[in-house]
């Protein structure tokens, strides 16, 4: 069955002009992907009316190539100049852009292109072979299960913060406070809107994020004087080095591939959580080894294979249920929709062809990223040495540009550069930026779970151990947050002996 | 060294004012709406407050405050090492750049002209404003004329694409 389906799905792909809108698609995702504020819900929210004139698999091929380009393009401003094009690409600026500093930017762009590729292969591989037990284990997530997976993601702050737990757990929480404004769809009453409509639907986190990378490293780069890169370093560094750096992680790779699939196929938990847990992963199971933070390329391996790793997850409940794994699926179910294709049983048997066609789309796609990514975005290395004071303005122009393309309001324009300010801050004074965006993100997630969750249970909290799989998350949570506690109070108090 | 620490603190100050506000109006929510702001604003209060006097707390909860939890404590140590000197470029770090002092009269100058630009921006349209802020920015860092006018090209170009592509109108402001 599975043979002749996926010989009918070549025989969709490879034909032409579906072939070439794939190609189309994973280049315009690149390039959407890499401009800060774009991404793959602004891309294809634009380009979704625009394929009301082509046939269903065209369609639905060109927007999920968008998606998979897009993932990857992110990872290029995010090396480059510390500003992830995507939310998705927040945890490769940890390690891609200091390796950048280092004059390493050919090997970091090399590393993101091969990693991108090869998480998403070994995903959408993944995919294909175990859709009907992976929908199985989705249908087993409710409200309570996604309420812990947001707060695992939450104590995560306390692995991924480093220096001062503190001041790690105060950005954290500040970012869940400010994730509050707004009207929260599961307590329904307005908050911290001061009565203007303009704050009804909150702080747009994606804006948030374009001010703390994009505007706080740009105040910080004017204090200083040169290029991007070390102009005492060569730029040292190529493509195949960058390669073999990944073949020679196949742990990681694989691993951070999975770890994405597994977080997109949860739905509500897109690429801007899975790369986060992937990046805290590669630091725990490295731990000791090599400096994560400051240029260590597995860092950029694990980010980079678990976002296109998601791309795959993301389809599992998109395509099985109609339910959208991320804001990029939402859009992607609309054209699922417009074109006559309806999510559910009916894809896996009617239109199997179609699917399958999708899926290998998505594999052809992760060859494209790799030689175009390979052979023709390392070469923009180069940008790295250009004089920072050129870059700056242009890159608050395109910010604040695409701040304001988000939603069309002022509030965006002005959370970007407000946070811009704060974000240089944070950074200049050993604040966990990276604290902060989690409370932000998983906020409206924790929160809406939490609330349906309660009213679930009438209020009991059972509801989050009664059952294996909350057990499970619940006790995965806990030791999530006491080993780091455990291991402040046992070092205080051997220093108090000492 | 002095100058840095009142800029911390003017930053705590901010967010535990907010925090504050947004904790006092929580109360005025129902119970469903007002549980998760009122847990964030009182660990937010609190981790303010901790940070804010932590020079004058007990040797061991100092500690507890602003030492390392993590997981990873050879990790940390050597992430903060790195960031620090990244920060002060004092150190001379492998991958920073070596005869860099960092000038905060520019980055003044930069907030300047960002809450500019986000004004002129609201007031005549970000179409129109992103030319002015290029141009403005480039004369007060300096840059060659050649240089200016291929930077405010680029922003046009830019601007007038994103008006273009995306669905919304660029070109209006509140004024103009």
């Amino acid at each position: 069955m599975i043979p002749e389906s996926l010989f009918g799905a070549l025989e969709i792909l490879f034909t032409w002009p579906t072939a070439g809108w794939l190609v189309v698609g994973v280049l315009a995702g690149i390039i959407i992907g890499t401009i800060p504020g774009l991404g793959p819900n602004l891309g294809l929210a634009v380009v979704l009316p625009l394929t009301m004139g082509l046939d269903g698999p065209d369609a639905i091929i060109l927007l999920i190539s968008i998606y998979s380009g897009a993932m990857y393009g992110g990872s290029i401003a995010a090396i480059l100049i510390n500003t992830p094009g995507t939310a998705a690409a927040a945890a490769t600026t940890m390690d891609g852009y200091p390796m950048t500093r280092q004059g390493r930017a050919m090997d970091a762009l090399s590393i993101s292109a091969t990693a991108s590729a090869l998480g998403g292969t070994f995903a959408i591989i993944t995919l294909i072979l175990l859709t009907p037990f992976l929908t199985t284990i989705v249908l087993m997530f409710g409200s309570p299960e996604y309420f812990l997976i947001a707060l695992f993601g939450i104590a995560l702050i306390t692995i991924i913060a480093q220096g001062s737990m503190v001041k790690g757990l105060t950005a954290g929480a500040f970012g869940l406070l400010l994730s509050t404004i707004g009207f929260p769809v599961a307590a329904g009453q307005p908050r911290y809107t001061f009565d203007t409509f303009i704050l009804y639907d909150g702080l747009d986190f994606v804006a948030v994020l374009i001010g703390i990378f994009a505007i706080g490293e740009m105040i910080k780069l004017a204090g200083e004087t040169g290029s991007l890169a070390n102009k005492d370093l060569s730029l040292s560094g190529n493509v195949l080095s960058g390669v073999r750096k990944v073949l020679a992680s196949p742990i990681t790779t694989i691993k951070s591939g999975y770890i994405g699939m597994f977080i997109g196929a949860i739905p509500g938990s897109g690429a801007s959580i899975s790369n986060f847990i992937s990046y805290a992963e590669a630091v725990r199971s490295g731990a000791g080894e090599t400096e994560y933070g400051s240029g260590n390329h597995r860092g950029v391996i694990a980010s980079e294979a678990s976002n296109n790793g998601t791309v795959a997850g993301s389809l599992i409940p998109t395509f099985s249920f109609g339910i959208p794994g991320s804001g990029a699926t939402a859009i992607l179910l609309g054209g699922l929709v417009m074109h006559g294709l309806r999510p559910g049983p009916e894809l896996f048997t009617d239109n199997v062809d179609i699917t399958y066609s999708i899926f290998l789309a998505l594999l052809a796609g992760n060859v494209i990223i790799l030689l175009f990514g390979l052979l023709i975005i390392t070469q923009a290395v180069y940008i790295t040495t250009i004089d920072t004071d050129y870059i700056i303005p242009i890159v608050i122009a395109i910010a604040s540009l695409g701040a304001f393309g988000l939603r069309g309001s002022w509030l965006d324009v002005f959370t970007v550069l407000i946070f811009g300010i704060l974000g240089f801050f944070m950074m200049r004074h050993n604040y966990s930026i990276i604290a902060f965006v989690l409370g932000i993100v998983l906020g409206p997630i924790a929160e809406e779970n939490l609330v349906r969750s309660l009213q679930l249970s009438d209020g009991s909290l059972m509801i989050f151990v009664n059952e294996p799989i909350p057990l499970l998350l619940t006790l995965f949570t806990v030791s999530v947050i006491a080993s780091p506690v455990i291991t402040l109070v046992r070092s205080t108090i051997r220093g108090g002996t000492d | 060294m002095k100058r840095r620490v009142t800029a911390e603190v003017l930053m705590l100050l901010g967010m535990l004012g907010v925090s504050s506000y947004m904790l006092i109006e929580s109360f005025s929510f129902s119970y469903e709406a007002g549980i998760f702001p009122r847990f964030a604003a009182v660990v937010t209060v609190c981790g303010c407050v901790l940070l804010l006097v932590r020079e004058h707390l007990p040797q061991p909860i100092q500690q507890m405050v602003t030492e390392s939890a993590g997981m990873f404590d050879q990790y940390d140590e050597e992430f903060q090492e790195s960031a620090s000197e990244r920060e002060s470029g004092e150190n001379e770090p492998s991958y920073s750049r070596g005869d860099t002092e960092i000038d905060t009269t520019k980055q003044v100058i930069l907030v300047g002209l960002l809450a500019g630009y986000g004004l002129v921006g609201y007031a005549i349209g970000l179409v129109w404003a992103t030319p002015v802020f290029i141009f403005a920015f480039a004369k007060l860092f300096g840059l060659p004329r050649l240089v200016t006018l291929l930077l405010v090209a680029v922003g046009i170009a830019a601007a007038l694409t994103f008006n273009s592509i995306l669905p919304v109108n660029m070109t209006d402001g509140v004024i103009v």
